[in-house]
């Protein structure tokens, strides 16, 4: 039955495997995602399935004959299909992959320094025979005439991969910015959360560990391979190698020969530069992202030390609910910002509003003095060894005192009083003055009396009143 | 007219005829600026600086704010030499002497590029004080907040960058550091910015845009530097 299934030749295999790239793309990313050479049937089949889902049936059914794995063997498309513990695993043609690998840039494989080694491993080997005088460098001797088509190829296969590299390394630039604009994005979505903040480390650390593997792996080894002065341990290095061939076909008269090696020589030392624009890259990268780091976690270290602080304004102590000062001197910096002093300058104005207040408080104080002329007497009045009756008297006299007092606003009532009783009675007391704020408080109608969260205080004689300030205000009703 | 002259130049020209008193008083000031030379070094000092400009500088210690290298210029919206800063980095040792006189130390703090002042008593020179903690607090939870958002510390403190409005309402509605505000005495983040802004450690750069002065970034980046020599040692 088989022999009646319609194959493709080659050229066909391939322009139909060319028409449908992806399939291809994706069986190359899978094999380099496992770091393995082959793929399994099944994952092909499956590959196949679900690209094709959405094409026509002809197509599919090409497409299905294409990949079909006895086509894809007679085609030389494969190079080999082996069974390895129950599956099939397919193996392309190098070729067939480069091929692919060549119209996807991301496909690239990253030149490690194993690879460049084994390299320049190869083209020791047959420096070594022209060193090693085996050579005759006569084009009729197979020998010889080998030798340079290995050479040819080895250096044109160098320069290919290369080459390519380069391209892809170039597109590094662009990989880092979607990278660094990833874990802003992270970082975005989630908010200043502290759950946040560790993703968000945790994604740097990895993102910067991926980089650094990529410089040091890749664009390092690669560098290093194309510097005109490096030394290497085991042999001359790259140029010094391509030189010695360069003057081994001059010595023998071979000048195109010798040409063609300059020319490779000086299209790999071209490729010297862009390597090193984009290692100057990523190193400014990965300095930017350590800083970064560094930076977050500088600030979180020094955090932690706040919120410790904070925390101990939430212990047992009920007095404490301010974080101590002392914490400035965790940070080193400047411990005291203080201000400088003002100035105090004794108030005396010049404008008709200082004097306004001025003459209305003076006229206040002539008028309560009027009100208390009578009980001048009073003082006077001899009471033989009536205390009782005096201070009755004298109670009642601090009474019909306070109810002839005018009022007007002021912050202070207590002070008000104070002065004002002070003056009027030379046997003032401090207890006159509580019984007189008493009497205050019922006693208005123009003016509100407020008592404010202020505390003052008053000296008279050796006795210190420490009180809440009461404020006068004028009653809007009133005004 | 002659009533009005003395008034504007010095009494000493009160007899003197209009077209003279320019030069009379020319001749004055000459004899003025010579004597001091050769008598006392110290009233010299106070006559080569810009009386108004040091009272300026008086008025912002008297603040509480710091007197940076640069200023945000609102009119043309970049940063420009501070005309106070440059007056006391010229006259700096006239500047230490008065302050000094008025028992306070005049410091200037080189990497941030800014002037502060000090008590000036030998023991509470080093005793922290609760404007340094609500400065350095504020600081601390900004640079955090900025680094979390993934953004580079430098930006913070630069004009085009800085942080604005929004930056202001998502650290309002994380709980934890407007707690840690209230434990420094400040109720909310617009009037921590206020603070800081008042005392010149951030500068308003827009409406609703600010950057941080070089004297925060000062303190920020001093807190990297020591991070990473506690991590290396």
């Amino acid at each position: 039955m088989k022999n009646t299934v319609k194959k493709f030749n080659t050229l066909e295999t391939l322009r139909i495997l060319l028409e449908h790239p992806k399939i291809m793309f994706n069986v190359i990313r899978l094999m380099d995602k496992d770091k393995v050479r082959y793929i399994s049937e099944s994952q092909l089949a499956q590959e196949i399935l679900y690209y094709s889902a959405k094409l026509d049936n002809t197509e599919q059914q090409r497409l299905s004959l294409a990949f079909d794995t006895d086509n894809l063997l007679q085609s030389h498309i494969l190079a080999d299909k082996d069974v390895y513990q129950g599956t099939c695993r397919l193996t392309f043609q190098e070729g067939v992959l480069g091929l692919f690998r060549l119209c996807e840039t991301s496909l690239y494989q990253e030149l490690t320094d194993s690879k460049l080694k084994s390299r320049l491993a190869s083209l020791w080997r047959l420096q070594e025979r022209v060193n090693g005088a085996e050579l005759s460098f006569v084009d009729n001797d197979p020998d010889y005439s080998e030798f340079v088509d290995d050479l040819m190829q080895q250096l044109s296969e160098l320069l290919s991969v290369l080459k390519q590299n380069i391209d892809r390394m170039r597109l590094l630039g662009h990989d880092l910015e979607t990278m660094s604009a990833a874990s802003l994005n992270v970082n975005l979505t989630d908010g200043a959360t502290s759950n946040g903040l560790v993703f968000d480390n945790d994604n740097k650390e990895q993102m910067l560990s991926q980089i650094t593997q990529l410089f040091e792996r890749h664009i390092k080894p690669t560098q290093n391979f194309l510097n005109h002065t490096s030394h290497l341990a085991k042999g001359s290095n790259l140029f010094e190698t391509l030189n010695s061939f360069k003057l081994a076909f001059k010595g023998n008269g071979k000048h195109s020969l010798s040409d063609q090696i300059m020319r490779y020589s000086m299209s790999l030392s071209n490729i010297f530069v862009p390597i090193t624009n984009v290692a100057h890259q990523v190193d400014q990268f990965l300095r930017k992202t350590r800083n970064a780091l560094l930076q977050s976690n500088a600030m979180e270290h020094f955090h932690q030390k706040l919120n410790r602080a904070y925390d101990e304004t939430l212990a047992r102590n009920l007095n404490k609910t301010k974080i101590d000062n002392k914490l400035v001197k965790e940070f080193s910096f400047i411990n005291n910002f203080k201000r400088v002093a003002k100035l105090k300058d004794f108030r005396v104005g010049q404008s008709p509003s200082y004097f306004n207040n001025l003459f209305s408080e003076l006229s206040l104080r002539l008028e309560s003095l009027s009100a208390t002329q009578p009980l001048e007497n009073f003082n006077l009045t001899a009471v033989k060894n009536d205390t009782e009756s005096k201070s009755l008297q004298r109670a009642l006299a601090i009474f019909e005192q306070i109810n002839t007092i005018k009022l007007r606003e002021t912050d202070d009532l207590c002070a008000m009083l104070h002065y004002r009783l002070e003056d009027d009675f030379s046997d003032y007391q401090l207890a006159d003055l509580i019984g007189a704020c008493q009497l205050m408080h019922s006693n208005q109608d123009e003016f509100a009396l407020k008592t404010i969260n202020k505390k003052a205080y008053l000296k008279h004689a050796d006795e210190i009143y420490l009180y809440r300030r009461k404020k006068v205000v004028k009653k809007l009703a009133s005004a | 007219m002659t009533t009005e002259n003395p008034s504007n130049t010095t009494p000493v020209s009160n007899t003197v005829l209009p077209e003279e008193t320019d030069k009379g008083s020319l001749d004055n000031s000459a004899e003025s600026h010579n004597q001091p030379d050769s008598t006392t070094e110290l009233n010299n000092s106070f006559v080569l600086i810009n009386a108004e400009q040091s009272a300026t500088i008086f008025r912002q210690f008297t603040l509480g704010k710091v007197i940076t290298k640069q200023v945000f210029d609102q009119l043309s919206s970049e940063q420009q030499d501070n005309p106070l800063f440059t007056c006391l980095f010229n006259n700096e040792s006239h500047f230490e002497q008065l302050y000094q006189h008025l028992g306070y130390q005049l410091c200037l703090n080189n990497d941030g590029d800014f002037y502060y002042v000090q008590e000036h008593r030998e023991e509470s020179s080093d005793e922290a004080d609760d404007n340094a903690l609500k400065v350095q607090t504020i600081l601390l939870q900004l640079g955090r907040y900025y680094s979390q958002t993934g953004r580079d510390l430098t930006q913070l403190c630069q004009v085009m960058f800085g942080f604005n409005e929004s930056d202001i309402i998502s650290l309002s509605k994380d709980e934890d550091s407007v707690a840690i505000l209230k434990a420094i005495k400040i109720e909310s983040w617009p009037k921590a910015i206020d603070f800081i802004v008042s005392r010149n450690f951030a500068y308003k750069s827009g409406n609703n845009s600010y950057f941080i002065s070089s004297a925060g970034k000062a303190f920020l980046f001093n807190l990297v530097e020591q991070y990473s020599q506690f991590e290396q040692g």
